[in-house]
């Protein structure tokens, strides 16, 4: 059994504004273990950053409200409910336990204070060392990010930086207090390609050699593949289809994923082909559809889709979709478009999630 | 950074140049003679008068003087009372306009900012809303009006602190709490709006993530980042201090500058005025040149070349 | 139920033509007259428009049917208290203040309007052409801004007074010389802004010309920013006239204004004879300012709902934490 560090059971986040409720997260269940790497992949608004910043529980409450679900951390000695902690009791593992990388390193940098104290500033919170210990140990984090003259670097502000550079800073920064998991918020989407190899790279090596574990959020399917060893498909505030890389990429089952897998441009494909694309728009997450989130955009939409909401169909061992498809009593064959695996198994529905 | 100082320190001297200028054409524009106009002279006097003056000479000649004059922070003589320099004026009586208004800064920032970061942390609080309050009531009632009050109040029917005059602290309470109030009012709804903005920006959710306490927060990222743009103000603030204190000098009797530039308006004592308002530009334009270098110094993303 | 539930599924295929793939669930709303119901839903905002339009009326309307002359002296009823024959009580030579009190207020609604209106035309103008043709003249404009922002307005303000004479159009003279800055800067800034814009460009593509692309595509986009801004610059106008007023070099007697009528009273308010020749013009001065500046904050929220919903939000919080500390006790 491999050591289980989060276990996340029907999530539900909403936000309350004066025009009424967004439900952003709406029930979603995964689980994180130690040492891997698990992909959150969707369009964006498809609440993949409400999701995981409410694992740090960094949402502002209110406007966010975690509407129900627990969310189980297990580290040693550690065994708790995240979602069920206040912000105060929250403070103490921020940054030790778990740490996060941001999108945009320019922003998520406090402009006006040299990086190096932005990095100390975290080891003094949460390791009991002196101001030069920490300050050393931060020097050293930047070397070890591949920053060059770390000692430089360390005096400079971020607007001196360059974008690849800000993005190890941020990443010397979460690593600072060895936390079991590292959150990534599309660390890459801001940067040049030949960087984003770069970065990810990095993160590879230092997951293998602390034997961390990394939630890592992308809309890119390229950095999936590189990165992941499992992955969960959002649609709409729901997880539709989770799976290992290999269920994903070869053995979709989920329309939507698909769509995102057929989205992608590939090399051996014929030229006058029309790229792949999802018709429509995802749904309003003011009012989300009674059905399936994804029915109005489905071609293989049934009546049932625009009724009730599919529950999870267990397709193998850790693979896992949403879809009225998979239901033993529908009769409609589909040939997935995409993956290697073209056959579809018709199973029974593995739990009724909101019966 | 000496090349930057010295950049700011030229387009100081250009602009300091144009206001004189400006203002010296400006004062030639005005009809009649200044010296019938304060005392009753017949018009050989008032002649000999003009030229004793050199007012009789060509204007050109007149504005070389008047700027060589100016080269040698020489303001001139007034016109409506012989003898008496505009320079001895100024060290009479700037020292007690320049009193008033630093113990109105030193009292209406700090407090302005402070109201202001109070109210955005507790926002909708009884704090918050008093506060809102105070800048509406500064904003809607005239300063002099306020000043009327507060020496109906304090003086008249409580007799906490003298009406009018300068003799001790005591008669500083007042004015500088008149003067202040606009300054309470304005950094605090800046301040409130600034850290509110502030408190939106990624880097707060960044220094969040490492787990540092609420207070450490707003103390060294959000109260720092908020306050870097109020600087940028403070030059034109003394601006506006001067003016104000032409108002509340004349209403409690404040032997100062503004009083005195008021009272040569009045008197149509135009070199008197003309120099008043040169220096007062000479004044803001400083204070305006010292806060940019200050800014620069303080907010590492300003370049200095 | 899970069986009963099974039964009514209905697993028959849907035409894709048939579905509305883009679900358009909110109710399309146009800006303008939502803007308008969040405006006059506030009530704040009901209230300073009825005050500001209340006092429009009576500068207008109120001298008009008044039986007295603003500036006829009547020395045997001077410093009169308020009574029913002159509302506001007589002056010390024996004005009526009702009709003084009122013809002020139009000079100081005059000068209020004007002095906001006339900077911010001829700034919008100058910065229009700054921000639309850029290159030299952009630079020579922004340069000459920069220096005049140097100098401190009351400068401007006095010397054009001490020329010009204390009159309603010399204050606006005054105010349009040392305020025009502000918004050719503002104005410079939004034209760039939405110069490069994609509706911009594809409005040129389109072969309109440069003014019809700033009145039809940039001018709507900052209506919302100019119509506050103009909101705020209002009472400052109003400001800037009493307090030149109370310098000497406001609006000149025997014409009137606010300003000057508050200032007046102000060096006999201590006698209890004369009080009411401060009071009335200070309470009305007082409460002009308030309406334009609270309905320029309404109009502000209700252009940007966003800072409602922060409102909505704090309230919500403090709430929250007091429920929790209820739970504690």
């Amino acid at each position: 059994m491999a050591d289980r560090l989060i276990t996340v059971k029907d999530l539900k986040v909403s936000f309350m504004t004066a025009s009424g409720e967004i439900q952003a997260v709406r029930g979603v269940d995964f689980h994180l273990d130690r040492g891997e790497t698990l992909a959150i992949v969707g369009e964006s608004g498809c609440g993949k950053s409400v999701t995981v910043q409410t694992l740090m529980r960094l949402l502002q409450e209110p406007p966010a409200v975690i509407k129900s679900g627990s969310i189980r951390y297990t580290n040693g000695d550690i065994d708790m409910d995240i979602a069920a902690r206040t912000d105060k009791q929250m403070r103490a593992y921020r940054g030790k336990e778990f740490s996060m990388i941001f999108q945009d390193a320019m922003t998520s940098l406090n402009p006006t204070t040299r990086v190096g104290r932005q990095i100390a500033e975290g080891i003094l919170r949460h390791q009991d060392m002196s101001a030069g210990e920490a300050k050393e140990r931060a020097v050293e984090l930047l070397a070890r990010t591949g920053l060059p003259a770390p000692e430089t670097v360390y005096k400079r502000y971020p607007h001196t930086l360059s974008g690849g550079q800000r993005q190890r800073v941020m990443i010397a920064m979460a690593l600072s207090c060895n936390p079991a998991v590292l959150f990534a918020d599309e660390p890459t989407t801001a940067l040049d390609v030949t960087i984003q190899a770069q970065i990810l790279n990095l993160m590879n090596d230092i997951k293998r050699q602390r034997n961390m574990s990394i939630i890592f959020i992308t809309h890119n399917l390229g950095v999936v593949a590189r990165m992941a060893d499992r992955v969960a498909v959002m649609y709409a505030g729901q997880i539709v289809e989770a799976g290992s890389l290999r269920d994903i990429f070869y053995g979709p089952r989920h329309p939507y994923t698909w769509g995102l897998l057929g989205s992608v441009p590939d090399l051996r494909m014929n030229l006058s082909a029309r790229l792949a694309s999802i018709p429509g728009t995802p749904p309003d997450l003011f009012s989300p559809p009674a059905g399936c989130p994804f029915a109005a955009r489905c071609a293989h939409c049934m009546k049932v889709c625009m009724e009730v909401v599919p529950g999870e169909y267990a397709v193998s061992e850790g693979h896992m979709a949403r879809c009225w498809l998979l239901d033993a009593e529908c009769e409609t064959e589909v040939i997935p478009p995409v993956g290697r695996d073209k056959t579809v198994f018709k199973t029974e529905r593995k739990e009724e999630v909101h019966g | 950074m000496a090349k930057y100082i010295c950049k700011r320190l030229l387009i100081s001297l250009a602009t300091i140049w144009l206001i004189a200028t400006a203002c010296f054409f400006l004062i030639r524009l005005l009809p009649g003679n200044p010296f019938l106009v304060a005392n009753p002279l017949d018009m050989t006097n008032a002649e000999r008068l003009m030229d004793y003056y050199g007012l009789n000479d060509p204007l050109w000649e007149q504005y070389l003087r008047f700027l060589g004059n100016l080269a040698h922070l020489d303001f001139g003589y007034s016109l409506a009372h012989a003898g008496r320099s505009v320079n001895e004026v100024i060290a009479l009586y700037f020292p007690v306009t320049a009193q008033l208004a630093i113990q109105a800064m030193l009292f209406g920032i700090p407090t302005g900012i402070l109201l202001g970061i109070l109210s955005s942390y507790r926002r909708g609080s009884g704090l918050d809303v008093s506060a809102q309050m105070l800048t509406i009531l500064t904003t809607a009632i005239p300063s002099y009006v306020l000043a009327a009050i507060f020496q109906l109040l304090f003086s008249v029917t409580l007799g906490w602190f003298p009406a009018g005059g300068w003799a001790s602290m005591k008669y500083t309470v007042l004015p500088t709490l008149c003067l202040s109030l606009g300054l309470v009012a304005g950094y605090c709804r800046s301040m409130r709006t600034l850290m509110l903005e502030v408190g939106q920006q990624d880097y707060l959710r960044t220094a969040k993530a490492k787990g540092l306490s609420d207070l450490r927060i707003i103390f060294f990222h959000q109260i720092r980042n908020a306050l870097l743009p109020l600087l940028t103000n403070m030059g034109l603030e003394i601006a506006g201090l001067l003016m104000g204190s032409y108002v509340i000098e004349r209403i409690f009797s404040v032997p100062g500058l503004g009083k005195y530039f008021v009272t040569s308006i009045n008197e149509l004592d135009y070199t008197m005025a003309l120099g008043l308002v040169v220096f007062q530009a000479c004044v803001v334009v400083a204070a305006n040149f010292l806060v940019d270098l200050l800014y620069g110094v303080v907010d590492p993303r300003v370049k200095l070349d | 139920m899970d069986t009963q539930k099974k039964i009514t599924l209905d697993f028959t295929p849907v035409d894709p033509g048939l579905k509305d793939a883009d679900q358009i669930v909110r109710p399309s709303v146009r800006y303008w007259p939502e803007v308008w119901k969040r405006l006059f839903q506030n009530k704040l905002a009901d209230v300073c428009l009825g005050i500001i339009l209340l006092m429009i009326l009576l500068a207008i309307f109120a001298p008009m049917v008044s039986s007295y002359q603003y500036d006829a002296t009547d020395l045997l009823h001077t410093n009169g208290k308020p009574c029913l024959e002159h509302l506001f009580g007589t002056d010390t030579t024996g004005r009526d203040m009702w009709t003084r009190v009122w013809v002020g207020a139009r000079a100081s609604l005059l000068i209020g309007f004007l002095g906001a209106l006339t900077p911010f035309v001829i700034g919008a103008v100058i910065g229009a052409i700054s921000g639309w043709c850029g290159g030299w003249v952009d630079m020579v404009i922004m340069r000459i801004c920069d220096i005049m922002l140097c100098i401190p307005s009351m400068i401007y303000m006095i010397l054009i007074l001490m020329v010009m004479g204390g009159s309603v159009q010399a204050m606006v003279v005054a105010m349009a010389i040392s305020n025009w800055m502000g918004s050719a800067r503002n104005f410079r800034g939004r034209i760039l802004q939405f110069k490069n814009r994609e509706f911009t460009l594809a409005a040129r593509l389109q072969g309109a010309g440069g003014l019809r692309i700033v009145f039809r595509h940039i001018l709507p986009n900052i209506l919302g920013n100019i119509a506050v801004s103009l909101c705020g610059s209002v009472p400052g106008a109003i400001f800037m006239e009493a307090g030149m007023s109370y310098i000497g070099l406001g609006v000149t007697p025997p014409r009137t204004s606010l300003g000057q009528l508050s200032t007046s009273g102000i060096g006999s308010f201590l006698l209890p004879s004369q009080f009411h020749l401060f009071l009335y013009p200070a309470i009305v001065i007082s409460m002009m300012i308030f309406a334009f500046f609270m309905f320029g904050n309404c109009l502000r929220d209700a252009l940007d709902p966003r800072l409602r919903d922060e409102e909505y939000n704090a309230r919500r919080m403090r709430k929250l934490r007091r429920q929790m500390r209820k739970a504690v006790q």
